[in-house]
């Protein structure tokens, strides 16, 4: 009774930093990175189809380093070794290189997605869109893409939901995302549960949402296939 | 799934209800912000950064009523703007974990770190550390936390015989409970990551006892709903430890030696008790009454 009444008032005195601050920081990172990761992870994809051995073998390092460490090692370095090499960055609040650091992070991800959407696709597909006479690049678009979009989207769903929780390490930095809510309000309470049981309802609720519109989407992709 | 769906509107509902009952409060920043409003710099000499872990009341801890930068409050938020001002550097806070604030002084990120750093050996070895600071008797008293039942009844190191002490890792504490207790028949292998995941051990009965720097045991026992109280017993403390001190890079002497002067005058002037009672009232752990404060936040002087 005294955990509820503890959540209670913590609520009534900090709901801004939970709902406003937490929640928002945390949609925002979690936008930035999926948007900006589907648009790098697609021209990754891109670079790993290319004919170009160099790039290949560079975006493959580049995917292997990022999915071979941890997203904490990734922001540690990107806060503290990305202002050496881009100055303007070091005056610029921290949550600049946090969603650099997403960003990156999302788009290798994102950029698998993307080629095991595509190879996915039954290559008599292709074969038979290039038997009939259409060109590489027209059945890769019209035909295979298509296709293997249905295979990404969901893919893409579950990273953005991954994505959401992934932001709580962002708190290291106090960016200002629902972990960094839990920081500041347990520093002022020193009441740890109570606010990791905030904290967990407010993640859980978002991406429990996430979860069933994305698979509402899913049902109304189906139908319309 | 309309179900769940429900469920989750109840909840946001809820939530969004307990957000109605807050409560007016006595202006507990009054005394704070008027020491804060005396400082000011021209920022003539560039910026001054520094690096703080705002979780840690009444040191360096959020007001969620400020916005921004001015939302981080604390003891040494008040020492950072008085060093700006004495250097004349505009002042840039950045907030971080307490480990990223060592990183960023190392790797240049930031100039100084300020965050209630004790002076350890490995410390010195790393960083150029400044020369103390007093933060009132948050770091003078190191004192022994346990559930109300104990309270009082424990005031000599052998009363402790049989039982378990936790702490925060890599901190003063730990260095006093391995002092103190480590050749008795004491259970000290209980480090803890933060005080607060500590403070919960406390209440699971995990653990029986806390040691922790006296300012931040009044901020938990403060917040604990009357289950903590203070055992009765104090560390003995020796000097090089009872006070804080700042975190400036290896190479940046020039700044050290600023600094230092900068302390220097701060001590002689006897700024910091003022500073700290202002933060203690700020935190919630004393009033401005038991301060020697009037309503405004102006220090009554007989």
């Amino acid at each position: 009774m005294v955990f509820l009444t503890n959540v209670a008032n913590i609520m009534a005195k900090y709901w801004q930093v939970f709902l406003l601050q937490g929640i928002g920081y945390t949609l925002l990172l979690s936008v930035i990175a999926v948007a900006g990761g589907a648009f790098f992870g697609s021209l990754l994809a891109l670079a790993k189809r290319s004919g170009l051995k160099v790039l290949k073998a560079a975006v493959a390092v580049f995917v292997e380093v990022i999915r071979g460490t941890p997203v904490l090692l990734q922001l540690y370095i990107g806060v503290f070794v990305f202002p050496m090499i881009i100055p303007k960055l070091s005056s610029l609040p921290y949550i600049y290189s946090v969603s650099i650091v997403l960003i990156l992070n999302s788009s290798a991800y994102v950029s698998e997605i993307i080629r095991s959407g595509i190879e996915a696709v039954d290559p008599g597909q292709m074969e038979a869109a290039r038997s009939l006479g259409l060109t590489q690049h027209t059945a890769m678009l019209s035909i295979v893409l298509p296709q293997a979009i249905k295979n990404i989207l969901p893919a893409l769903g579950n990273e953005f939901i991954t994505v959401v929780k992934e932001t709580s390490l962002a708190s290291t930095f106090f960016v200002g995302e629902l972990m960094t809510a839990y920081l500041k309000v347990k520093g002022n309470t020193y009441l740890t549960m109570e606010c990791l049981a905030i904290v967990g309802v407010l993640y859980f609720a978002l991406t429990f949402i996430l979860s069933k519109l994305l698979k509402s989407m899913e049902r109304r992709m189906k139908a319309r296939a | 799934m309309k179900s769940y769906l429900c469920m989750l509107l109840c909840l946001a509902m809820l939530l969004a209800l307990a957000a109605c009952g807050s409560n007016p409060e006595k202006n507990l920043s009054a005394a704070y912000d008027k020491y804060l409003s005396q400082f000011s710099s021209s920022g003539s000499n560039g910026t001054l950064t520094v690096a703080m872990s705002p979780d840690f009341a009444p040191m360096e801890f959020y007001d969620v009523a400020k916005s921004g930068d001015a939302a981080i409050v604390g003891f040494d938020v008040l020492l950072a703007n008085y060093l700006a001002q004495e250097l004349d550097m505009k002042l840039v806070i950045k907030p971080m974990s307490f480990d990223a604030c060592q990183a960023a002084v190392q790797t240049g990120n930031a100039d100084i770190g300020i965050s209630g750093f004790s002076w350890t050996y490995e410390r010195g070895q790393n960083y150029a550390i400044s020369d103390f600071y007093v933060a009132g008797d948050n770091e003078t008293e190191q004192s022994i936390i346990c559930l109300k039942e104990n309270e009082g009844k424990f005031t000599k190191a052998e009363d402790f015989i049989g039982s378990k002490i936790g702490y925060q890792g890599a901190s003063l504490q730990q260095v006093l409970v391995e002092e103190t207790f480590g050749d008795m028949d004491v259970d000290i292998s209980l480090v803890y990551v933060d005080l607060g995941t500590a403070v919960e051990a406390l209440k699971a009965k995990q653990v029986d006892f806390l040691a922790v720097a006296h300012g931040n045991g009044e901020s938990i026992i403060a917040n604990a709903n009357g289950e903590i109280a203070f055992t009765g017993f104090d560390f003995v403390v020796d000097d090089m430890y009872k006070n804080n001190v700042c975190l400036i890079n290896k190479d940046n002497t020039a700044l050290l030696e600023k600094v230092n002067a900068a302390l220097g005058k701060a001590m002689a002037n006897d700024l910091y008790s003022g500073w700290y009672d202002a933060c203690k009232v700020y935190a919630g752990v004393s009033t401005l009454d038991e301060l020697g404060f009037d309503d405004n936040g102006n220090k009554i002087t007989e």
